[in-house]
């Protein structure tokens, strides 16, 4: 069989007949082929993904299962996980995002977890071509309808625009879900006897080889490759959502598998392999949608809405009637055994027969790392370009343009409010959601810097990774864990594959540092076309606990007569900052300088301040640096601030500026002796007041809040 | 018999159809002139068995009242035609 | 008071409002499956809640509508007993007929999740009671088809009745109608109720205005008290 077709190179089909002691047959090809891919395997980040440190205080689960479980206390378990589906939105952006979402939300579910809330990063191109326009709606309008018929909040996202994504936007759907921990599902539990249970949908051809699909490049031939496209049915869902919760509650389960790429295939192998066993499926018994399918198109199969669920035969039953009740397909299709092999029978006939290992232990390529030849264009900035003649106009450039205004004609089309537990949903840079029936908060920060990481992925990620933990330090919360998904171009250049080793290398660095286990994560490769790559975009989602939610510190919420302050350095770095770009064009430049000690520093004064209540509000400073904090503080606040800062930096670094552990608080007069001394040993300026209907900055701008407001909700001033 | 059945169920007249009119804004937009009363509407597409041709209309009438239109905003129409016995 | 919450597949807000209604009205909630073909007990009030029952296929509610237990709905109505449609259950209503009109795709196309003011029309029912006629009151919405049709005879006699409870409207002036409806909704109607004022839908989402950490406002309560002090002055039926 031309094991090439099967994504296999001459090395790969070498070792597989090593492993067998045999050539494998074409189905068995075909099936190691699609495990030992990119897209299932990981076999190009392994090896990088063990250097993040996993363990933490909060930690139950960390990588290897379908998400990562932090401990929320009072008996709460939250699941969470973050993954891409970026080749199928190029592609068919509506069903691409939109089984995007529904196939995170079958891993949450797969923990034993009611999904409870979705976040979306969407990295679209050059906003004023029509094909952005095109993408973006579609990709849009797919995760709503999606998301709002399954009854899942949106409670936040990432929007970022540049012209590297054009032919290849990013998608990546977050999802959560609360657990009760001693109803918490594994697929490390099956044994030998249990019965391997299909819940869901029929399949049918939809996505078959989908897994290989996202380990290629996108070329004009994968827009012909329609076909491979998985139809979402967010009903069907549903159904399963509720099915599962039921056969949870009732303890009907012994373990739980999302079907997601390779679906049959990948899940049933994977809780074969993690739980220690072997497993035989019988293939007449798969209930099909189509007529006339072949083995390997039945493993393969991408059909969306299955679970495959491992049942004790006492207990088939009532699984059974409760999928009726629900209206869901269900049907036995194979055993658990103890040999350790993965066996296919088609009518009494082995036409499988390998190994779980070779499924389940795949190998690593070590490809080779360079830095970029470019390296020196990156960071290379040129000061006399980035002066700022007008700063009230370039403020409100940066507030007004797509990727500083208000994304609100996005989440407005998301449900953020069902299952009436947002407390702080989009619109706000930390989402904040209740945990069942206890006072305690959890809270989300998503975060990406691909500017960033383009001229420096080390540094960029590090940046990335600092800021998502500094939106929670802020609002008070003890951090529990992240999760990754990391999108980047091809591995198989080196000068590619340094920017995914460095970016990985400082989200590990910084995790470490900072005391933050990453439970989960996901990694997209082969991100480009002909006419160019992506930039190196990791994206985190950090997750916080507040033990007491009324101790959370929002931002948005200044008074008037309040005392404002900058904690932290006047000035950041201009280095592919937000102002750079648009006075450049593209980014260059280095961010700052990563400093973990300051971050340290920062950090136990920011959850004191929180903790103490000392402040009426507090935000990170971030995209378009500190003039860019205020005015969307005065804007969500509704309130005119005044600015004076007594500095002899140049105008456009002590405005625009970013990077760095820096925060903007407005304090109650009354409290600012305390504020101050919570502050001392940091850098902590006094810088104006809260009041009014401008944002007047002495010596720089005076402009009406009412103007503020237009240019960052309607985009234009 | 059996038959294959198209249920065409349009917006009655009178009805808002903004789909409609965002279509035909948008190919107008596109280019193309002239256009009038542009509406958006389904088709349901079925086979049924029935002794007659008038039985099975009479089936799927009776199926269109029942649930696939709603009659205070849609109109339908059916077509059938022998496919197999 | 004893209520009962009709799921059917796909409904998604159930949960939200058996605990809005438990927390504010203290009345026991029954979670009574599509299929049953009866309440068990008698309940006083019968809600069906939003969500996407039947993924919204074929028209939103059209199949919700055929279920089994809307028998026993229509005849708790007819009895007199309290029936509520929030959101998808409006549309379910609607549907059913047991309440006139269609609620049509939005005029934006696009699905609308936001705050919304509405004003309250007339209290000659028995949810809006206890409220005050033109005071304003916020509740969230979030819907794809919130659009309320009636042909232009059936809308005037609808008016003319005095069967619109809820209008959409200008928090910061009082005023209502078509011009602050955010779906098009002709005469900017959010909710009407039945001649006999013992069955309202609406659009909005009173449940996700009743928990008061939770970021939907608390305007909700004020419309679960105002049931609670119709069933208890007015009596069921």
């Amino acid at each position: 069989m031309d094991y090439k077709s099967a994504g296999l190179s001459d090395s790969e089909y070498k070792r597989i007949n090593e492993l067998l002691e045999r050539e494998p047959n074409p189905l068995e090809t075909q099936l190691v082929g699609v495990m030992w891919s990119e897209h299932c395997s990981y076999k190009s980040t392994k090896r990088l993904l063990k250097t993040y440190p996993s363990k933490g205080k909060y930690v139950l689960q960390g990588q290897g299962e379908n998400a990562g479980v932090v401990d929320m206390g009072e008996g709460w378990g939250f699941a969470f996980k973050v993954e891409s589906h970026n080749h199928p939105s190029a592609v068919a952006p509506f069903q691409g995002a939109a089984t995007g979402v529904g196939g995170i939300i079958r891993d949450i579910i797969a923990m034993g977890a009611r999904p409870s809330v979705s976040m979306d990063g969407l990295f679209f191109g050059d906003p004023s071509l029509k094909k952005t326009e095109n993408l973006s709606k579609g990709i849009v309008e797919g995760i709503g309808a999606y998301g709002n018929a399954v009854g899942v909040p949106i409670v936040g996202g990432k929007t970022f625009y540049s012209p590297c994504y054009t032919d290849n936007p990013l998608v990546n759907a977050f999802s959560a879900g609360f657990v009760r921990l001693d109803k918490m599902a594994s697929s490390q539990t099956a044994k030998k006897g249990d019965l391997a249970v299909l819940l869901g949908s029929k399949t049918g051809r939809d996505g078959i080889a989908g897994a290989s699909f996202a380990s290629r490049e996108l070329d004009e031939d994968s827009k012909a490759s329609k076909p491979q496209i998985q139809i979402g049915d967010p009903f069907e869902e549903k159904l399963l959502i509720e099915c599962c919760m039921d056969l949870l509650d009732k303890d009907l389960i012994a373990s739980m598998q999302d079907m997601g790429a390779a679906g049959i295939l990948s899940s049933s192998s994977e809780i074969a392999h993690k739980s220690g066993c072997g497993i035989d499926i019988t293939v007449e018994k798969i209930p099909l949608r189509e007529k006339g399918m072949a083995p390997w198109e039945i493993f393969l199969s991408e059909s969306q809405e299955r679970m495959l669920l491992i049942v004790e035969e006492n207990k088939l039953d009532p699984v059974f009637a409760l999928a009726a009740h629900y209206g869901l397909d269900c049907a036995v299709v194979g055993m658990m055994t103890d040999s350790h092999r993965y066996r296919v029978y088609e009518n009494g006939e082995l036409i499988a027969d390998l190994p779980t290992s070779i499924l389940g232990d795949t190998p690593e390529v070590i490809w080779p790392s360079a830095e970029p030849a470019n390296i020196k264009e990156r960071i290379a900035i040129d000061p006399s370009n980035l002066k700022s003649i007008d700063p009230e106009n370039d403020l409100l450039s940066l507030i007004s343009c797509p990727n500083g205004r208000s994304k609100h004609g996005i989440w407005e089309q998301y449900d953020s409010m069902v299952q009436l537990h947002t407390i702080e949903g989009p619109g706000s840079p930390v989402a904040v959601v209740e945990v069942p029936e206890t006072k305690r908060a959890c809270l989300l920060t998503m975060e990406a810097e691909p500017n960033k990481c383009w001229t420096d992925p080390y540094m960029g990620a590090s940046e990335t990774m600092a800021l998502s933990l500094r939106g929670l330090w802020i609002s008070g919360a003890e951090i529990l864990g992240m999760t990754n998904c990391l999108n980047f171009a091809s591995p198989e250049a080196p000068e590619k594959f340094y920017e995914l080793e460095q970016s990985i290398k400082g989200l590990a660095d910084t995790c470490r540092s900072l005391d933050c286990p990453v439970v989960s994560g996901n990694v997209s490769l082969y991100n480009e076309t002909a006419s160019g790559q992506i930039y190196p975009t990791p994206l985190v989602v950090t997750a916080g606990l507040l033990k007491d939610r009324r101790k959370h510190l929002a931002s948005g919420n200044a008074g008037t007569g309040d005392t404002l302050y900058i904690v932290g350095d006047l000035c950041g770095s201009l280095g592919a900052s937000r102002y750079q770009v648009m006075k450049n064009g593209k980014p260059a430049g280095k961010t700052v300088r990563p400093d973990h000690d300051k971050e340290k520093l920062f950090r136990e004064r920011a959850m004191k301040t929180a903790a103490d209540g000392v402040a009426s509000s507090g935000r990170a400073v971030a995209g378009g640096g500190i003039a860019v904090a205020l005015a969307n503080e005065a804007i969500t606040s509704d309130r005119g601030i005044n600015i004076e800062i007594n500095s002899s930096i140049a105008t456009e670094e002590l405005l625009f500026s970013e990077g760095g552990a820096r925060a903007i608080y407005a304090v109650p007069k009354e409290k600012a002796d305390s504020f101050e001394k919570i502050w001392e040993g940091f850098p902590c300026t006094e810088i104006g007041t809260v009041g009014g209907d401008k944002f007047e900055w002495k010596d720089m701008f005076s402009v009406d809040l009412s103007k503020l407001k237009k240019a960052f909700t309607e985009g234009c001033f | 018999m059996i038959f294959q059945a198209e249920v065409l169920i349009t917006p009655r007249e009178g009805v808002l159809d903004t789909q409609g009119k965002a279509v035909e804004k948008t190919l107008t937009h596109l280019g193309y002139k002239g256009l009038d009363e542009v509406r958006v509407g389904k088709i349901v597409t079925m086979k049924l068995e029935a002794d007659t041709e008038q039985e099975a209309v009479k089936s799927l009438e009776s199926m269109c009242s029942d649930l696939l239109c709603n009659d205070l905003i849609e109109t339908f129409n059916i077509s059938v035609r022998e496919t197999g016995r | 008071m004893k209520t009962a919450v009709v799921v059917f597949p796909g409904s998604n807000c159930d949960r939200d409002v058996q605990r809005a209604v438990s927390e504010s009205m203290k009345t026991a909630v029954d979670m009574v499956w599509h299929e049953e073909e009866n309440f068990s007990g008698q309940p006083d009030l019968v809600i069906l809640p939003g969500g996407f029952s039947y993924g919204d296929y074929l028209r939103s509610g059209a199949m919700a509508a055929r279920s089994p237990i809307i028998k026993a709905v229509k005849e708790h109505a007819a009895r007199g007993g309290l029936v509520l449609g929030i959101c998808n259950g409006f549309q379910i209503l609607t549907e059913t007929k047991m309440l006139p009109g269609a609620l049509l795709p939005n005029t934006s196309l696009t699905f609308i999740c936001s705050r919304c003011w509405v004003r309250v029309e007339q209290t000659d029912n028995k949810f809006t009671y206890g409220l005050k006629k033109g005071e304003v009151l916020q509740f969230p919405i979030a819907h794809h088809e919130g659009l309320f049709f009636l042909p232009d005879d059936d809308l005037k006699k609808l008016e003319d009745a005095g069967r619109v409870v809820f209008r959409y409207a200008d928090p910061d002036t009082g005023k209502a109608g078509a011009e602050y409806a955010p779906n098009g909704a002709l005469n900017g109607i959010a909710g009407i109720c039945s001649e006999k004022g013992n069955i309202l839908g609406l659009m909005p989402h009173p449940e996700r205005a009743t928990i008061p950490h939770l970021n939907g406002g608390t305007d909700g309560i004020r419309f679960w008290d105002s049931i609670a002090k119709a069933f208890k002055e007015r009596g069921a039926c």
